[in-house]
């Protein structure tokens, strides 16, 4: 389904239950309000972006759908299920599992080990046992080789992850949310930092993921955010400015007005 | 031959190695089975100051606590040594996992702090319950453990059993080391806002680590209170958790085989200073800026190098040695 037929379709057929949702999500740093009456839908099998500028909130409303921070309002959902209260840690035993916007590696391991860890992050209990020796044969290599070849890290598998150049830890960071095989993932700022080669091969990996996951992302760049998002989200000052389709949201004229014309910083293709 | 040095088989060789050397050199059994005992707890600190990034000033609670249990079973209870150390290993494991479930609420100099607060009041506990413990005195007359009715009075007929039981907890700790288990604790040591995020509950492998050290410790304590016949107030004191840690700094946090040079340094070298220079504590001490100056790897870097000399191979790069030592406790 392309993004145009989907949201025709959406138009006229009763809502389907979001992949992730936030409902009245408000979260406070001591007294300062980060994040007020946020509500958020993710279609299942949608790319969903979040946009906005510095301080609006983004990577906050991340914390919280992760459960780094605790909401101190609202209720949110994944797959309808209530999670508001859950820890992080079991979030993402429920299939949800993030990358962050600077670089959060297993510096001292290998990129190999770095992935196995994240997948193996989705069964943490078995990996309690300190008798059990890690097998070669054991699945979640399966998972992590498939990733090293997708991610174009096969050649340095073996090497600590704070060894690799900094477009290669980009990638690492985001193939260690890919390793827990999460129905939503959520990527902040993918291509911070990248390189204009590597930011092409990004592009693609996000629109990809869309297919067999729910990606939620935050992203700089307007020329990705338009290309491959079937969702936009606007936020300012910690709110929900505009939500929409990418085009609608261009051409709002509030958002242009507001603050976005010089934020436009790559081409539509 | 530094690839060499780096697979735990040889690690486990070298321990086997030290246990059979140490008669050769050594004219004293009982330094002998204190190598061996404080090589023990030196490695089950270094599973969280090297493996966690635990910097614990615990580890006396433990060492004290599992010499004041054996002798307790001992005399009190009367049971022989072999019921005796599984039930020691168990008082250590469940006060480990007190201590450490309370103190890794707080991270940094604050966990610190914890273990140092939990370290006195566990000190001031013994000291007071004297009924219990022979308070200053200590606990007196802990009997050896005997074979065939005879009981093990000859240093080095000691020395046998203590070695028969360092082989298997070091052997066990290794295990440990290399299991699934061990291997999220690195990642833990690493970065633990990241391994909460790929899924792992952070706190549940921190408090499993504190039981283990813990059951290790307490059995080292026991294997010392039976060496030298008492369990003293000394060994529950701040102090020893400060001799641990300093042994396994010095030894280098990386493998847990450093931890038993290190602690094999630090007796000898005391043995032998203490015997020309009674303030012999101070060039320890000036042996530990050293350390922590020019050679965060401890003596097992040294070993490391020595090896890369002679196969004339490149030294480990600072950047992987600099990152054994967890971050509260780098320069």
């Amino acid at each position: 389904m392309t993004a145009a037929s989907k949201a025709v379709a959406s138009a006229i057929e009763p809502p389907v239950e979001p992949a992730l949702a936030a409902d009245g999500l408000g979260v406070r740093y001591g007294s300062f309000v980060a994040l007020k009456d946020i509500t958020l839908r993710v279609r299942p099998n949608s790319v969903h972006a979040i946009i906005g500028p510095n301080g609006a909130g983004k990577t906050t409303l991340f914390h919280a759908l992760t459960g780094r921070v605790r909401a101190a309002s609202g209720r949110i959902t994944l797959g309808g299920r209530d999670i508001t209260r859950t820890r992080d840690d079991d979030r993402v035993r429920l299939g949800l599992a993030r990358s962050f916007q600077v670089t959060s590696l297993f510096a001292t391991l290998s990129v190999r080990e770095n992935l196995r860890l994240a997948a193996q992050g989705r069964t943490p209990w078995a990996a309690l046992a300190p008798w059990r020796a890690v097998s070669e044969r054991d699945a979640a290599f399966a998972v992590v080789d498939a990733l090293l070849a997708r991610l174009d890290l096969a050649g340095v598998a073996g090497r600590p992850a704070g060894e690799l150049s900094h477009g290669q830890q980009r990638r690492l960071e985001v193939g260690m949310a890919m390793a827990a095989r999460p129905r939503v993932i959520l990527l902040d700022e993918p291509t911070s930092g990248m390189g204009t080669d590597d930011i092409g091969a990004m592009t693609d990996l996000i629109r990809d993921l869309g297919r067999d996951h729910t990606v939620l992302f935050i992203e700089h760049n307007m020329g990705i955010v338009m290309n491959i998002s079937d969702t936009v989200t606007v936020m300012r000052a910690g709110q929900v400015l505009v939500e929409g389709r990418p085009a609608a949201v261009r051409d709002d004229p509030e958002v242009r007005r507001a603050y976005l014309g010089n934020m436009i910083t790559g081409d539509l293709r | 031959m530094t690839r060499l040095l780096e697979r735990p088989i040889v690690h486990f060789g070298l321990a086997a190695a030290t246990v059979l050397v140490l008669p050769l050199v050594l004219r004293s059994g009982t330094l002998a089975s204190e190598i061996l005992i404080y090589g023990l707890a030196a490695a089950a600190c270094n599973l969280l100051l090297g493996y966690t990034g635990l910097l614990s000033f615990g580890q006396g609670i433990f060492f004290g606590l599992g010499s004041y249990a054996a002798g307790l079973i001992l005399l009190r209870a009367g049971w022989p040594a072999p019921a005796m150390l599984p039930a020691v290993a168990l008082v250590g494991a469940a006060t480990a996992t007190a201590v450490g479930w309370l103190s890794i609420r707080r991270q940094g100099v604050y966990f610190v702090m914890l273990t140092l607060a939990f370290s006195q009041l566990f000190y001031f506990l013994a000291y007071t319950l004297g009924d219990l413990t022979g308070g200053d005195n200590g606990l007196l007359n802990v009997p050896r453990p005997a074979l065939g009715g005879k009981p093990l009075s000859d240093p080095w007929a000691y020395y046998a059993f203590v070695a028969a039981l360092f082989l298997g907890l070091f052997a066990a700790l290794q295990r440990v080391a290399l299991s699934t288990f061990g291997r999220t604790l690195l990642a833990i040591r690493d970065n633990e806002a990241r391994a909460s995020a790929i899924g792992f509950p952070v706190r549940t492998f921190k408090v499993a680590a504190f039981a283990i050290s813990g059951a290790v410790t307490a059995l080292a304590g026991a294997l010392h209170a039976m060496l030298i016949g008492v369990a003293p107030l000394s060994n529950i004191e701040y102090h020893t958790s400060e001799t641990l840690l300093i042994m396994t700094i010095i030894g280098g946090a990386g493998n847990l085989f450093a931890s038993v040079l290190g602690a094999a340094f630090y007796l000898v070298a005391g043995d032998l200073l203490s015997a020309i220079w009674p303030r012999w504590l101070l060039l320890l001490g000036v042996l530990l800026v050293a350390v922590a100056l020019f050679m965060q790897r401890g003596l097992w870097g040294l070993v490391e190098r020595a090896a890369a000399l002679v196969a004339r191979e490149p030294p480990p790069e600072p950047a992987s040695a600099d990152a054994t030592l967890p971050e509260e406790s780098r320069p």
